[in-house]
């Protein structure tokens, strides 16, 4: 156990040590904020925020004296000015002073339509704050206790028959943290299980395998490896969660819409479980491939054939929204690479039954024992072949090493 | 005396191929063990199934008094054929970690790290990185890392393979203050002259089967050889009684006596034929001699 902590303890460090990791450490939320700066200004800069006029024959609208604050950042609060009839309005829109204009017609509650003039299409900013002003003019003379909640539109909540899980329709919120789950495992495995697999190679390369085997069983080399590559992983996880806590606090009551993102408790603690076993299970085929390879430069050649898998439920994104419970999302979950990121999207769509949860979370677990054990066999059997690669016949087969 | 390392009749096949056919040797605290054999022979597969790297097929292998385990793992100090440190970290804190993979406190490893470099003339190079060192002076941070933990058995594999001959002098010196401290060495080199200045006893092996072993005294006795080599400013006549054969070699002169004619007869004739000696000694082969003919021979039964 002792030597086990010095070689994740020297693993760890090593690594953390070097300048690469610092700058993988630091370019993701470095990159996110330059993305999320650079895309704010565009839409800022996008938006045409110029004044729209309003012509209300009806009587229906009126526009407050003082325009609403704004409630997010980067919200654009768009100026409505009235105008007694069209040719006024006209007259401002010619001379630049308006965007365009709104015409309501004096009938309109009978055909229940406006008119827009203008050289350009008017924005979805411009349209949704008339219709905001709009909605509030038509229900001002009524007297209902629900008009905020009545224009939200309806909620529809999806049971399963035995009403052990539910799902909410239309909560598109609902699907930005299990994507989070996928980003986050296949950044984890890009990472940590990268620096597992170089860090076998290395040993290879530096030929400290022998010493190290005389050393160290081989369990207690590669269970220091895994730990002290995880802890690599966990570390830049950590770090970044940090940073995004900060943002939260900073940005969070300047971006309401961070506030409705939401998991279930159980969803976020199967996706967890999913991703924590998923990676160990990647970690294990990634080192295999490490000790079966001869070279850096190989490993790094190979080791798309574990981050691919990774990716896919990506590439089919569209299936998993069309029908959550269909083929493909269900070959993904019980695929071990693709499971964590398949299982918490089939979760926040729709009701996934609790004895398929149950049953790819055992087979995730299986998968991760078969893995290791497999990571075990190619390490005891390549780990003094420096120049030959190990095939698959000779993996599967029984060897003569211990 | 208890052994070390005993083995008993080892064999390993690879595939179809029989790296080990039949091996055994025994060595023994506070001596020097050459572990002797042309490339390919098959030293490198036995010491590998001595420290438990590989299972034998067949055979018995006892490490310091039994069957391997993780613990005597710490009591070995291993200089491999192929070696190698981490390349990428200051030398300094590389074999501090492969002593603490030797069961060594770090705070201990500290203490005594300085001393070993020192007398490894490493001082200066403690902190800079492993590929920044010459070939020779990784070797010598190697032995280092075999040496550090001060284990009860060595193997060392070419051990003077890139030192020049001080540092050969050194390593050689350092292996000597071993052995007197008890210590169990096994050495493999192809470098004879080492193993006849350095080996207690040895084992030569070829094609994975012992051919010879026994003591370095013990051997050489048995490949003697009945010439006698002499060196002298003197002309020699045509013909000495007794003598067969005179056979003028670069700076010395064979004598090949009759067959009738005991050796310890000839240096009383050499005398008494007025020849005068600067050197005279009874013709025993060098090591290198022994094993050449006996790789290609095949052993000494074939004499």
């Amino acid at each position: 156990m002792n030597k086990t902590f010095e070689i994740a303890k020297y693993e760890y460090t090593h690594h953390v040590g070097q300048k690469r990791f610092w700058i993988a450490l630091l370019s993701v939320p470095l990159a996110i904020i330059l993305m999320s700066v650079f895309s704010a200004v565009l839409s800022i800069t996008s938006v045409n925020s110029d004044p729209v006029g309003i012509v209300d024959h009806a009587g229906l609208i009126s526009v407050p004296e003082t325009p609403p604050e704004k409630d997010g950042l980067f919200d654009v609060v768009i100026q409505f000015n009235e105008y007694p009839d069209e040719a006024a309005a006209r007259a401002a829109a010619e001379n630049g002073q308006i965007q365009g204009f709104f015409v309501v017609p004096e009938n309109f509650e009978a055909r229940y339509q406006v008119e827009y003039f203008s050289n350009e299409i008017p924005g979805s900013v411009v349209n949704t704050q008339f219709l905001t002003l709009l909605s509030n003019g038509l229900l001002a003379g009524e007297q209902l206790p629900n008009a905020e909640r009545l224009l939200e539109g309806s909620h529809i909540t999806m049971r399963s028959l035995d009403g052990s899980v539910t799902s909410e329709a239309n909560d598109w919120t609902r699907i930005v943290v299990p994507i989070l789950i996928g980003v986050l495992f296949m950044i984890l495995v890009m990472t940590s299980g990268g620096y597992l697999m170089q860090a076998l190679v290395e040993e290879k390369e530096n030929r400290t395998m022998e010493v190290m085997v005389t050393s160290v069983s081989p369990n207690e080399l590669m269970a220091g490896k895994i730990i002290g590559n995880l802890a690599v992983g966990i570390t830049t996880l950590l770090f970044w969660a940090v940073i995004a806590a900060i943002a939260l606090v900073v940005f969070l009551p300047r971006l309401p819409i961070l506030s409705i993102l939401y998991i279930p408790p159980v969803n976020l603690v199967v996706g967890v479980i999913a991703m924590l076993l998923s990676f160990v299970s990647a970690a294990a085929l990634m080192a295999t491939l490490g000790a079966t390879v001869t070279q850096a430069q190989e490993a790094q050649s190979v080791n798309g054939l574990v981050i691919l898998p990774v990716l896919l439920p990506f590439y089919f994104m569209a299936s998993f929204f069309s029908n959550p419970n269909g083929v493909i999302p269900r070959i993904f979950t019980y695929f071990p690479l693709s499971s964590p990121l398949s299982l918490s999207l089939r979760m926040a769509l729709t009701p996934v039954p609790a004895w398929e949860v149950a049953l790819t979370l055992l087979w995730l677990l299986a998968f991760c024992v078969f893995s290791i054990w497999l990571a075990g066999k190619a390490f005891r059997l390549g780990m003094l072949q420096y120049t030959r690669r190990i095939s698959l016949k000779e993996l599967f087969s029984s060897g003569g090493v211990r | 005396m208890n052994s070390a390392i005993n083995v008993q009749h080892i064999q390993k096949y690879f595939g179809q191929t029989q790296a080990v056919k039949d091996v055994s040797f025994e060595v023994r605290p506070g001596e020097i063990f050459g572990l002797l054999g042309p490339n390919g022979s098959g030293k490198t597969t036995s010491i590998r199934i001595i420290l438990d790297i590989y299972k034998p097929d067949a055979g018995k292998v006892e490490v310091l008094g039994g069957a391997m385990d993780e613990d005597k793992k710490n009591r070995i100090g291993y200089l491999p054929e192929e070696r190698g440190l981490y390349q990428d970290v200051p030398l300094e804190r590389c074999l501090t970690y492969l002593a603490t993979l030797k069961g060594m406190p770090e705070e201990e490893v500290k203490a005594q790290l300085p001393a070993y470099l020192e007398k490894f003339d490493l001082t200066t190079h403690a902190r800079k990185k492993v590929k920044e060192l010459s070939k020779g002076m990784q070797q010598k941070a190697q032995l280092i890392a075999t040496l550090i933990h001060q284990p009860d058995l060595i193997i060392i594999d070419e051990p003077f393979s890139a030192l020049d001959p001080v540092n050969t002098q050194l390593v050689k010196d350092l292996l000597v203050e071993q052995r007197k401290l008890g210590k169990a060495i096994i050495m493999s080199t192809h470098q004879m002259s080492q193993v006849e200045m350095l080996c207690d006893s040895l084992v030569l092996i070829n094609s994975g089967e012992v051919l010879l072993d026994g003591s370095l005294r013990a051997v050489r006795d048995q490949f003697s050889s009945d010439y006698l080599l002499i060196e002298t400013d003197s002309q020699l006549p045509a013909t000495l009684p007794g003598i067969a054969e005179i056979v003028p070699q670069n700076t010395h002169i064979k004598l090949v006596p009759q067959a009738d004619m005991p050796r310890d007869q000839v240096l009383p004739m050499l005398m008494r034929e007025g020849i005068q000696l600067k050197s005279f000694q009874y013709g025993v082969p060098s090591l290198e001699e022994i094993f050449i003919k006996v790789v290609r021979e095949g052993g000494p039964q074939n004499e």
